[in-house]
């Protein structure tokens, strides 16, 4: 049972292939080349090395945001297409959960942070692959308040918001943990088994139906609701 | 899988689209989503809205044009999909979801130049286009004399060194108070006046150069308008708009006869929204038949965005030889001619 796993919502992202929750491969870069060039390239040469053909995948997974817009819309677009192509279920993770999952075995909160710029993130907090809030996007400041009610356990952050502000948020929460830079980002791997876990439990969409999560209105969108 | 049919898919500004086209000419299905009203009340496009449509509207859209076609994707032989030029968020959903179909499936992909496309629209509808030939493409955006040696390939004979002829027609609308686009008021007014009033430059007239410049012309055309109201003198708007239209159209008639002349054609296709003006296209016709050539213009229907004709100019690229590959990208300001 192949399970394929793609994330294009930062600026790193790459593709995984697992068999039976065994990785077979993965390719990650963190690269100025844009999703649109180098991740149909990434998915050919990891099922090449594979030696598997894309008949053969059973599930794709796709994380469909929080994160870049337009990096979300080149992976999802290319989830659909696939699934679309060979008939196959596609399965539409949100970064954050796949960060929940890939960090489940720490002890205390794991709070994936999605930069979303200007001290801005997108942010859940999770307990052993559980959600203990909804997804939300907000200020670094509503972060900080939410785990001065967790004073007394470990919080991990993770992701590109936890690397990009690590010094104001180590100032603000004592109790903070941060894993290696290299480790904290989210991994395709984890995107295919979270994919393999719902795929197994039924939790299944297609190319119609699976679409980015984007989590924040457009610009545009919030100007006229002021006006109005 | 040699069944001639093609799968064009367009997503370069606010109309997601997706058509089958069997062997570049005849049109099986032609879907075509706008956003028009979406976006209306912005004033105009607001491209991550338009991105975010497209990308709930794509595989409905192309499931939509494969069925009415009644054919599956396996019966696809080539994908063709615009990749510029136009809104960069919009265009790349369309070659994304191009590329994963054809990566899919293994089906070869083309990706079409949509300016390119607008051409291939008088390949539709059962016009029987025979290269070699020259077309002129003049829009908003556009004024671009190209030479088509045969089917799938292009060579850009002339281009405007300064505004495009759509342009120059927007911005004298704009001083005369005009709403957008200028082209369709300023041919209404000219009607009834006399274009042969006020005499106009025309650029880079020297025989042989393909090249066009409005720019004098545009300069030339507000600062009459300028030194009549400094004046205080009227201006007899219906003689202004036929001179100032005239201007435009005496050369790039001009250079589209010189061009087919020497290049030994035998047809004319004029395409882009100024090809809709009916004065213009009048006199090219006028202009053709005396020379005992043929002039093609695209279908009305097809004039507008569309995917038919993104499926007709990759079909004929494609059976020229060209292929892009998996490293395909969208290209904001894609010109005529480049890679
Ligand atoms: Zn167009």
């Amino acid at each position: 049972m192949y399970a394929l796993g793609i994330d294009t919502s930062t600026l790193t992202g790459g593709v995984a292939l697992l068999k039976n929750r065994q990785l077979i491969g993965e390719s990650v870069l963190n690269i100025r080349t844009t999703h649109s060039e180098r991740l149909l390239p990434s998915l050919e040469q990891l099922l090449l090395d594979a030696n598997v053909d894309s008949k053969e995948l059973d599930v794709v997974a796709v994380v469909t945001g929080p994160g870049s817009f337009t990096g979300i819309r080149i992976g999802v677009a290319t989830g659909k297409g696939m699934c679309y192509a060979l008939g196959k279920p596609l399965v539409g993770l949100t970064s954050l959960e796949v960060f929940g999952w890939q960090f489940k075995y720490f002890s205390g909160l794991v709070i994936p942070l999605v930069d979303a710029r200007r001290k801005n993130v997108y942010w859940q907090a999770f307990r052993q692959g559980q959600s203990v809030n909804l997804p939300t996007h907000g200020s670094l400041g509503d972060v900080i308040a939410f785990c001065n009610t967790y004073a007394d356990e470990q919080i991990l952050f993770v992701g590109d918001g936890a690397i990009n502000y690590s010094d104001h948020l180590r100032e603000e929460v004592v109790n903070s943990v941060f894993p290696p830079v290299a480790l904290s980002l989210l991994k395709p791997g984890a995107v295919a088994d979270l994919g393999h876990i719902r795929f197994s439990q039924g939790l299944t969409g297609d190319a119609f139906n699976i679409n980015p999560t984007y989590m924040r209105k457009t610009e545009a969108e919030l100007k006229w609701q002021e006006r109005t | 899988m040699k069944s001639g049919l093609t799968l064009g898919i367009e997503t370069s500004c606010d109309e997601t689209a997706a058509a089958i086209v069997k062997d570049g000419t005849e049109v099986i299905s032609n879907v075509v989503l706008s956003q028009i009203d979406i976006h209306q009340k912005y004033g105009g496009v607001v491209p991550e809205i338009a991105s975010r449509h497209h990308i709930e509207a794509i595989f409905p859209v192309i499931n939509e044009a494969l069925d009415k076609a009644n054919v599956s994707l396996e019966d696809i032989e080539v994908i063709a999909v615009a990749y510029g030029p136009g809104l960069v968020g919009s265009l790349l959903v369309g070659v994304a979801a191009a590329k994963s179909l054809a990566f899919a499936t293994q089906k070869p992909i083309v990706g079409v130049n949509h300016i390119e496309g607008h051409i291939y629209a008088n390949f539709l509808d059962g016009q029987s286009v025979t290269p070699p030939l020259v077309c002129l493409t003049v829009s908003g955006g556009h004024t671009d004399l190209l030479l088509i040696p045969r089917l799938g390939e292009y060579e850009i004979i002339g281009r405007t060194r300064d505004d495009a002829a759509g342009e120059a027609f927007d911005k004298v609308a704009r001083v005369l108070g005009l709403p957008y686009p200028g082209g369709p008021q300023i041919e209404k007014l000219a009607l009834e006046g006399n274009k042969g009033a006020i005499h106009f430059p025309r650029g880079l007239q020297e025989h042989g150069n393909f090249d066009f410049s409005f720019s004098g012309l545009k300069t030339a055309a507000l600062n009459y308008l300028n030194q009549a109201k400094q004046k205080d003198e009227m201006v007899d708007l219906p003689d202004f708009a036929a001179s100032f239209q005239w201007a435009i159209i005496d050369i790039l008639t001009e250079k589209l006869m010189a061009a087919a002349e020497k290049y030994g054609v035998n047809q004319v296709v004029l395409s882009g929204g100024v090809a809709a003006n009916s004065t213009f296209r009048n006199y090219v016709q006028k202009c053709v038949d005396e020379r005992g050539l043929e002039l093609l213009y695209p279908p009305v229907h097809f004039c507008t965005d569309n995917a038919a004709m993104i499926a007709s100019a990759g079909y004929f690229r494609y059976n020229a030889g060209y292929r892009s590959d998996y490293s395909l990208n969208a290209v904001a300001n894609l010109r005529l001619g480049d890679k």
